[in-house]
């Protein structure tokens, strides 16, 4: 990634921008780049691709960490413009969401529940036609 | 704004839609009231109370990321995650939200690749919201529940920016109706919409709709996509700010009238903005809209895609059964109505283009000895290699005009064929081909002639050879190939059925088929003509021509707004009509077809499907030749089914389609044998 900065190599010291990120995730930042280095990436215009690739394996591991890390690495990654790691982080945090139903959301993401019952019915009749009963 | 529910809304698929002659219901699907806007609003303002609701905890997903990265992640959930995000709180409600309604897209009948077996949800779950880019509608009720929704809280009608009604049959009238309601009330309230697709169930008048809906100065706040069909619409009552994609249609009247379009001020400046043009007529003469570009510094037209509407005929009077505007025809005449590639040329960066589509034709070969279809491609293959082999053109259709000229197979190689040909190979990068007319065959003969069915085939097989020979070993990586018109050349003058290519696959399933067609059609039932004394011969032709005009005209793969990828597996098809066969050829007397239990005919041993199965059998020898050809390739469609490769059987093989009859059908007891009937060798 750094690298990248520098496509001829890093010929002289210079400083990357990391206002607000934490040692311990610039470190695992840090890491996924090491790890990734000879990966070579779908285009990023190719969405179909993007998009299909499931995370691989090795990412899956990396990124069985707390929550709070997790977004944190994905704020990294965002910040550092790393393509790769933020759509991991998304894909992982999406597969945190699939299949669950509302009370399970909330229990995964500490949610607390702030409709009344009445606003819960409107919200559910509102969007019924999305699921394709 | 209410929506018309004080009747049940009954939502039936009636059984017995015949051609246009549509079931006439009494209960409305649906109908939109948009004359009383006021209480719309009025309502949405009642809710608009701010309520105190409990602190969040700190970890919460949307505490920690920034809107744009949740969005991100909702790229990779399903609508019915959506659903469900946006019952868990006041904070992931607006967010989610925003996704599910930002693109909608309506299949009222889509059917999907064989994997999903017809459910929907596992086809949602997996394509929707990730390969369409969509939240999909499937259901009658699911739509009128969606406009329901848009109609109590007008904050989510907003929120749609795309917006596309597919294709689907008319199952009552109402549909008409509830488009034409739709249009108007997105026409009248939508101020953020992006796009608008709807495939008309009544073409002339969607049109006016279209162009009116249009019209209205909160649409042209967001849209990229024009449609006009004269040029102050383009800017009046404005231009809209970020139109990228214009379709133009004007009339030859209008076009006569102007001296040019000068595109270096306003409005026409917008032009050089474009990413995608299409230039058309009333009468289809297209590049006559080119002509009168007057380029702003010499510069020309900076496009990605490229659309022409050009067909050189001199007369619009003919008796060839084509509905010109016929009123026209002195204001034609003073049109040069050739087919010209300089004109292009001299307009459009060719070199830019990533996508050109023509539909473009000559009429005049015969009658006025004209060479210009020949003479374009001769010159736009000059063009192709002085300048790379257009290295940034990834995709090429081409489609001619129904044409009466019957050439003779020297001519349609000298006319068509090789200049096409020479062309088309010369395109370095192309990964995508469109090839859509009586490919490349000819259908000359009438049965006065004596030729028989067996040579005329031999002489298609060899048109068709030689164009594709141009192919083989070429440099390009051809990766989709689409031939929506195919076979029907082979079968066009000659109903010797047992003669014709239609009738060369020789397997015991086949020959089912039409067993089971000669069971339940023989003798035939014309609804159109008095045809009772048709052969057995001639009715296998026309009930498989039948199936074959359906599975060539009505299908189509609901692919969404982009260009780069076409995995058609992941979108909806449209098929047709649902037992086409039965309601064009059998009486209301009893017949076997499942009507009732079966409406939307997704049975494998429905007739219809079961044709559909022997074409597919014919089939087969010109796949297996097309991918000897372009040995890249991953998509092929012929004929309206759709191939896909398949690295297991390391083949093309259909997407949509059964390969193979089912096994209870090739047991099923019927008397016939396989040696009974005389079979064709073709090949």
């Amino acid at each position: 990634m750094i690298n990248d900065l520098n496509p001829d190599g890093l010929t002289e010291d210079f400083e990357v921008p990391t206002p607000n990120v934490r040692s311990s995730v610039l470190a695992k930042v840090l890491e996924w780049c090491e790890h990734h280095k000879h990966t070579v990436f779908p285009d990023d215009d190719d969405e179909d691709a993007k998009k299909s690739a499931p995370v691989d394996e090795w990412d899956r591991n990396f990124l069985k960490v707390d929550q709070e890390m997790l977004y944190e690495i994905m704020l990294a990654a965002n910040y550092l413009n790393i393509r790769p790691l933020l759509d991991a982080g998304c894909k992982t945090v999406a597969e945190m969401i699939r299949n669950k139903s509302p009370e399970e959301l909330r229990r995964t993401f500490n949610i607390v529940n702030d409709f009344s019952p009445e606003e819960e019915a409107a919200i559910r009749r509102e969007n019924e036609w999305a699921e394709d009963r | 704004m209410m929506i018309n529910t004080s009747k049940p809304v009954v939502l039936v698929i009636p059984g017995n839609i015949i051609k246009t002659k549509l079931k006439k219901n009494g209960d409305k699907v649906a109908s939109l009231d948009v004359k009383s806007p006021k209480s719309c609003y009025e309502s949405a303002g009642d809710e608009e109370e701010e309520v105190l609701r409990p602190e969040q905890p700190p970890n919460l997903l949307i505490e920690r990321l920034p809107e744009h990265i949740v969005l991100q992640v909702f790229q990779y959930v399903d609508q019915f995650d959506l659903v469900n995000l946006s019952l868990t709180c006041s904070k992931l409600y607006p967010i989610a939200v925003e996704r599910l309604y930002q693109r909608v897209t309506v299949v009222l009948s889509g059917e999907f690749a064989k994997e999903y077996q017809s459910d929907s949800r596992q086809f949602i779950r997996e394509n929707g919201i990730k390969h369409m880019d969509s939240s999909l509608i499937f259901k009658i009720p699911n739509l009128i529940k969606f406009f329901k929704s848009l109609h109590k809280n007008t904050k989510l009608i907003q929120l749609v920016k795309f917006f596309i009604f597919d294709k689907c049959y008319p199952y009552l009238n109402d549909i008409n109706q509830f488009q034409s309601d739709l249009i108007e009330f997105f026409g009248k309230y939508l101020h953020e919409m992006n796009f608008l697709h709807i495939t008309f169930i009544d073409f002339l008048s969607g049109i006016n709709k279209l162009t009116n809906f249009l019209k209205n100065s909160n649409i042209r706040n967001k849209i990229f996509k024009l449609f006009v069909t004269d040029l102050p619409s383009l800017y009046e009552p404005k231009v809209p700010k970020g139109l990228t994609n214009l379709f133009l249609m004007l009339k030859e009247e209008e076009i006569l009238e102007i001296l040019e379009i000068d595109l270096s001020t306003e409005p026409f400046n917008l032009f050089n903005s474009l990413f995608t043009l299409t230039c058309s007529t009333n009468n289809q003469f297209g590049l006559e809209i080119l002509k009168k570009f007057q380029l702003f510094k010499d510069l020309k037209l900076n496009l990605k895609g490229l659309t022409i509407f050009h067909c050189h005929k001199e007369s619009l009077i003919d008796d060839n059964f084509i509905s010109y505007d016929v009123k026209n025809d002195d204001v034609i005449s003073k049109i040069d109505k050739k087919l010209e590639f300089d004109i292009i040329e001299e307009k459009i960066e060719l070199k830019k283009l990533n996508h050109i589509y023509l539909k473009i034709d000559c009429f005049e070969h015969r009658i006025n000895n004209c060479n210009c279809f020949e003479k374009f491609f001769k010159k736009f293959n000059h063009f192709v290699a002085k300048n790379d082999g257009l290295s940034n053109l990834t995709s090429f259709d081409i489609e001619l005009y129904p044409n009466y000229e019957w050439l003779r197979p020297h001519l349609m190689c000298e006319y068509i064929l090789n200049p096409l040909g020479e062309y088309i190979k010369n395109l370095k990068n192309l990964e995508r081909l469109t090839l859509d007319f009586s490919t490349p065959a000819f259908k000359m003969f009438d049965n006065g002639i004596e030729m028989s069915s067996i040579l005329l085939n031999k002489l298609n097989e060899r048109l068709i050879e030689s164009f594709f020979q141009n192919f083989k070993n070429c440099d390009f990586n051809l990766k989709t190939l689409q031939l929506p018109d195919f076979l029907t050349s082979f079968i066009y003058y000659k109903p010797d059925f047992y003669q014709l290519f239609l009738h060369t696959c020789q397997c015991y399933g086949c020959q089912l088929v039409l067993d089971r067609l000669k069971q339940d059609f023989y003798p035939l039932n014309d609804i159109d003509e008095d045809s009772n004394d048709l052969d057995l011969e001639s009715t296998y032709y026309i009930l498989i021509g039948f199936i074959l005009g359906k599975l060539q005209a009505d299908r189509e793969v609901c692919v969404p707004i982009k260009q780069k990828t076409f995995n058609y597996k992941n979108y909806p098809i449209f098929k047709g009509q649902p037992h086409t066969l039965h309601y064009n050829y059998h009486n209301k007397n009893s017949c076997p077809c499942e009507l009732e239990n079966d409406p939307l005919g997704l049975k494998v041993d429905n007739i219809d499907n079961l044709v559909t199965i022997y074409i597919i059998h014919q089939l087969n020898p010109f796949v297996d030749y097309l991918s000897t050809i372009f040995t890249n390739l991953e998509n092929l469609m012929i004929h309206g089914i759709y191939y896909e490769y398949n690295s297991e059987s390391k083949g093309l093989t259909p997407i949509f389609d059964l390969a193979d009859y089912p096994n209870h059908f090739l047991d099923s007891n019927l008397t016939c044998t396989k040696s009974d009937l005389p079979f064709a060798y073709f090949r």
